[in-house]
């Protein structure tokens, strides 16, 4: 499978967890550009909503499943897209908060789609 | 309390109310193997509050789970330090069990007494025998008070410990209200190990706060039963940044060990070196696992509870499951993050050996906040799985001294959304 890799434009690293709250308001506008990353996704557990709700109780210790902000951006309903994207720049420490560097680090790309998967299904 | 009206409804509060008067008038014998698997929970913590209301939720009335807790609500430890510091209310800190109740979980408001793990039942104080397929015990943890001669529970109405949220630490905060500027604060940070290792000295930082605002002419003595403690690079800077000269910091090296004496009526507490007089005290003794795990026969002989990584299962007695600051967690800490999170993979294994759901991997991560000043605080954490037959830590962080102000704001900010996102997930 391959997945679309997304660079947000105008973002400013410092702040993971505001950026997070702001790339959801400039995914939804389509500011969005999108390269290729081919993903290895191909094992059982990718996009399997029921895995990536499992893998989801390590985020809802701090994101609200409801999606209310309360000092933690909302990832509720986010775009697939645009969650594996995010994730990976924590990854790559292209952003900063050593909090999501940390867990974004031990996802397999399974983890990620299914994760990815199970926020997408959610509404706030 | 604005959290319970907001969150139990009228028709709500009367049934919870009409249950425990019920169980007040008449002891119930609750049977074994009902019509779905039986999943009782004892203790209503980040660990117990957490495993309850996700198996009730996830299994969707398949599985029947009752959680028996001796309080109608909650006060978190976690953030009771703010509490102390002026940062939050105790209503704020406050939880009610509607939640649950909401998810599908019977609240009974009962202490349990004993756990009888042959006939597969725990009795609670009004007599009543309660079944189970699967019990999970979440007591957290009791203070060891024969460590400290002179101390015990009627003592800490005086010299509070503070340790477990609620009326004690309204006394210390009463304590601190109370004393005169200029006053002594003393501060007895336990042995390892203990539950939140960075919260005596969060505590330490938060007290100063109030009396730098409030009695500044105050002093804190702090005599630890350790020599290191929990990021401590970062709250000494803190000490030195906004409270310089009010907080000295005494390790056990210097004082012959920690506190081993509380006398209440001359105000003093004791090391093996010297004496100590305060005008409010502050002893956290030495901790074990929650009586009842003890009682049981859960705990080993360090005190705390050996577990099955991976399903939370006893290595002591089978059938039964513990999680949070009782058990002996590997490598993570014991903190309200770790409870919450093994709780959620311990949630995921009960349901599977009761109903033969989907069986996941564990895995848990943790992250201890601290609040060292206002809009400043700091953060050490780590994600861990399972290897070497425990609780393996993975990759850690923390966060770094002379850090600009913008980044500890936006931690302080962080802290409070963690908040607000495990106590919605402990209490829905």
């Amino acid at each position: 499978m391959r997945l679309a890799r997304i660079f947000v434009l105008g973002y400013a690293p410092k702040n993971g967890g505001v950026l997070l709250h702001c790339l959801k308001g400039a995914a939804l506008g389509g500011f969005l550009l999108g390269t290729a990353l081919t993903s290895s996704s191909s094992g059982s557990l990718a996009q399997d909503i029921e895995y990536g709700e499992y893998l989801a109780g390590e985020c809802t210790t701090c994101h609200r499943k409801d999606g209310s902000y309360e000092g933690i951006p909302s990832i509720t309903g986010w775009p697939a897209e645009s969650f594996i994207a995010v994730m990976n720049e924590y990854r790559s420490e292209d952003r900063e908060n050593p909090t999501m560097r940390t867990i974004s680090r031990r996802l397999t790309v399974e983890d990620l789609e299914a994760l990815a998967a199970y926020f997408e299904t959610l509404s706030e | 309390m604005p959290y319970m009206l907001k969150k139990i409804s009228r028709r709500q509060a009367l049934k919870i109310g009409g249950a425990a008067g019920a169980a007040l008038a008449a002891p119930m014998i609750i049977p074994a193997h009902a019509a779905s698997p039986r999943l009782v929970v004892v203790g209503g913590g980040a660990g117990g509050a957490t495993v309850a209301r996700h198996v009730a939720a996830d299994s969707k009335g398949a599985v029947d789970v009752t959680l028996i807790e001796a309080n109608k609500t909650y006060t978190t430890c976690f953030f009771s330090n703010w509490y102390l510091g002026g940062f939050r209310t105790m209503e704020s800190i406050t939880h009610g069990y509607g939640g649950l109740e909401k998810a599908g979980v019977t609240v009974m408001n009962q202490w349990a007494t004993g756990i009888d793990p042959d006939g597969k039942t725990v009795t609670t104080a009004d007599g009543s025998k309660v079944g189970y397929d699967r019990l999970v015990v979440a007591p957290g943890i009791d203070f060891k008070f024969d460590t400290i001669e002179g101390y015990d529970a009627g003592v800490a109405e005086t010299i509070p410990h503070a340790y477990k949220a609620g009326p004690q630490t309204t006394i210390l905060r009463n304590q601190l209200e109370a004393m005169e500027d200029g006053g002594t604060v003393v501060v007895a940070p336990p042995p390892n190990p203990f539950r939140c290792p960075p919260g005596p000295y969060e505590r330490i930082s938060l007290i100063a706060h109030y009396l730098k605002h409030n009695k500044p002419k105050s002093k804190i003595i702090v005599l630890d039963a350790k020599n290191k403690f929990s990021k401590q690079g970062l709250f000494q800077e803190a000490w030195a940044t906004y409270y310089d000269g009010m907080i000295e910091w005494l390790p056990a090296d210097m004082l012959g060990g920690g506190v081993n004496k509380v006398d209440a009526g001359a105000m003093s507490v004791s090391t093996a070196d010297e004496t100590f007089q305060g005008d409010v005290i502050n002893v956290i003794p030495a901790q074990m696992s929650g009586k009842i795990a003890r009682d049981t026969g859960l705990a080993n002989d360090s005190g705390w509870c050996p577990v099955d990584p991976e399903s939370f299962e006893s290595q002591q007695i089978p059938n039964i499951h513990l999680v949070g600051d009782s058990i002996i967690p590997g490598d993570m800490p014991k903190s309200g993050f770790s409870a919450n999170s093994q709780a959620k993979v311990c949630a995921n294994a009960v349901r599977h050996l009761l109903t033969d759901s989907r069986l996941f991997p564990a895995r848990f991560s943790n992250t201890c906040w601290s609040l060292v000043g206002t809009n400043d605080a700091v953060k050490v954490g780590a994600s861990y799985n399972v290897g070497d037959g425990k609780i393996k830590k993975i990759e850690g962080f923390i966060s770094k001294t002379g850090e600009d102000r913008d980044l500890r704001s936006q931690t302080a900010d962080e802290a409070i959304g963690w908040y607000s996102g495990i106590t919605a997930d402990m209490f829905g």
